[in-house]
């Protein structure tokens, strides 16, 4: 099956490089649509994969705020083992959020490594620029990693004014809301220095 | 995650990738390891009638894209709602279920070159796989206060000195046998910590965790207050910072912490992943979060630098320094494999509690862990496939 829509994929990428430019300008634009497309569909996979798992990416947040919150209030108490049981789940939740939105990042990046695997087959060995006053020369990943960089990084500009990625940011900042504000701990600033005591980490409290 | 500075960190980044993307025009470095490997049928020897496998070397384990797919899908589910043993997961398929680090090491004494090429490519597979994402919330945790950046650099230069020296250090003087077994022990070592986790022990302590903090939280309930405040007014200030001991102030709290500790941590770390030629980068957070014991609102920016400093150095290690060639196609359908988890896996986790995931984990820990020891140590499989 592969094998009979290769040839439809490869003729839809190369067409953009085939336009009449000269060859140096065909090859940027031709790179850049291709960072184009990897963006657009990376964007939406992580937003489609977002609104299907919003209420549970919400519930870790929440819980996470919540005993973090928690244990800053236990600071506020003087109760340190308090403390540090909130603190312990603080942590679980905080390496779920992390891991997760880790996943959705590497969701977005999906389409990357097919087209580099076809910039390859199509490109390898062809140096497109060479740093002056030197024997290094650059290839498509120098103009593929860039052109991708440059267009994700306008991709976010213009997100405001695509409907569906827009809608996928107001549930983010409505999700964000739902899940409360997290305690800063600013408001133990207002504690009497008299009263300040030195709230150690298990093991990174000074073992010397 | 998705804040406004991120894009500024995405820029650095990438530029920091392009110049990785450098390459001196008359490095190769595949055929230049291929050609100084000895050639013929026997392990660690590259038998050139056989059809190209991993990387396009002849002979090299046939990457299985579909097995790849489906691995995958089971790490981004895992990643998704366990969290931090996604990391594992992915190191665990590419050393063992793609047969990469049984390859690499086959080259340990006949080829250097070609060993270190091939391990340096499972490493670079797994790099992707380090939160990016959270290493560009660093500059956001920073302004806001909540990066204590003595730790993140002790973690840091821990993770950088590992890196360079283990395989300075072990280069040459490793046998296969004993690579496979510590790999092994490694694996066994983590599948025994989560057992553990999982047992009615484990689980009650973080039970009486969760209601000691519920039980404060309804004393407290009252007396709420619910002040905004400007989270970049104050933040975290270095009181004094000594080879054992730094003392920082955190709104009028003080904490300390020994910077040997994360410093030892960090090159324990990279030794590892060095070693058994996995990333470092997933072994980082879990180490903040449950061996450091750190609070949580301090913990989030600390590992993000980690990870940011961490990721850049492989990056330039890996991409520069040693021009490793990648093979694409595999991280492709991982990443989709990723995307297929992170869609099942929250659905699921209703249905299925982590600590079944985890169980499922320690199981196949002690079947990789037992085989790839038993391998190493004794010189045959105590499981199949012998």
């Amino acid at each position: 099956m592969f094998e009979s829509i290769y040839p439809i994929i490869d003729s839809l990428l190369i067409a953009p490089y085939r336009i009449g430019l000269p060859a140096l300008a065909a090859f940027w634009l031709g790179t850049a649509a291709i960072a184009l497309w990897c963006t657009i569909a990376g964007e939406i996979s992580m937003g489609l994969i977002y609104i299907w798992n919003r209420d549970y990416y919400t519930d870790l947040n929440r819980e996470m705020t919540r005993m973090n919150n928690i244990s800053i209030e236990a600071i506020r108490h003087k109760q340190k083992d308090t403390f540090k049981s909130a603190n312990k789940w603080a942590n679980e939740y905080f390496g779920k959020v992390f891991f997760s939105h880790a996943a959705l990042f590497a969701v977005s990046l999906w389409p990357v490594p097919f087209a580099m695997a076809w910039l390859q087959s199509r490109f390898t060995g062809i140096d497109i620029h060479t740093v002056p006053f030197t024997e290094f020369s650059l290839g498509y990943p120098f103009v593929f990693i860039l052109s991708y960089i440059i267009v994700r990084y306008g991709f976010s500009k213009i997100r405001p004014y695509i409907p569906l990625l827009k809608k996928i940011d107001d549930l983010r900042a409505e999700d964000a809301k739902k899940a409360g504000e997290m305690t800063s701990w600013n408001e133990l600033a207002q504690i009497p220095e008299e009263n300040n005591e030195t709230v150690g980490s298990n093991s990174l409290e000074s073992k010397a | 995650m998705f804040k406004s500075r991120k894009s500024l960190l995405i820029m650095a980044l990438a530029a920091l990738a392009v110049v990785a993307y450098i390459q001196p025009a008359f490095a190769d470095r595949l055929a230049d390891a291929i050609s100084a490997t000895p050639k013929g049928a026997e392990a660690g020897q590259i038998n050139t009638e056989l059809a190209p496998g991993f990387l396009g070397i002849p002979g090299g384990p046939s990457v299985n894209l579909v097995i790849g797919f489906v691995w995958a899908i089971w790490v981004g589910w895992i990643f998704s709602t366990v969290g931090a043993f996604g990391g594992i997961m992915a190191g665990v398929g590419h050393i063992t279920i793609y047969g990469f680090g049984n390859y690499a090491s086959t080259f340990k004494k006949t080829s250097p070159v070609m060993n270190k090429l091939v391990t340096d490519s499972i490493r670079v597979s797994n790099q992707w796989l380090v939160g990016t994402s959270a290493a560009m919330s660093s500059f956001n945790y920073y302004k806001m206060g909540r990066l204590v950046l003595p730790l993140g650099l002790s973690l840091a230069a821990g993770s950088i000195a590992g890196s360079y020296l283990v395989p300075w250090l072990t280069a040459g003087k490793v046998s296969l046998k004993a690579y496979i077994g510590f790999f092994g022990l490694f694996v066994l070592a983590l599948g025994c910590y989560l057992f553990y986790e999982t047992t009615p022990k484990g689980q009650a302590g973080k039970k009486q965790a969760k209601e000691a903090a519920k039980a404060f939280e309804a004393s407290i309930k009252d007396e709420k207050e619910g002040a905004k405040v400007d989270t970049a007014a104050m933040g975290v200030k270095v009181v004094s910072f000594a080879p054992t001991k730094c003392i920082f102030t955190f709104y009028g709290v003080e904490f300390s912490f020994n910077p040997l500790i994360p410093v030892v941590g960090g090159f324990i770390i990279a030794a590892l992943a060095s070693f058994l030629g996995v990333g470092g980068g997933f072994l980082l957070v879990p180490f903040l979060t449950s061996v450091a014991g750190l609070p949580m609102y301090l913990v989030a920016g600390t590992s993000a630098l980690a990870v940011l400093v961490g990721m850049t150095t492989s990056v330039f290690t890996y991409m520069v320094v040693k021009d490793t060639p990648v093979f694409w196609p595999l991280i492709g359908v991982e990443l989709l494999g990723i995307l297929v988890g992170s869609f099942i896996g929250p659905r699921t986790s209703k249905y299925i509690p982590d600590v079944w995931l985890k169980r499922l984990f320690v199981v196949l820990a002690l079947y990789v862990g037992i085989r790839y020891s038993s391998k190493g140590f004794l010189g045959y499989s105590l499981l199949p496939p012998f």
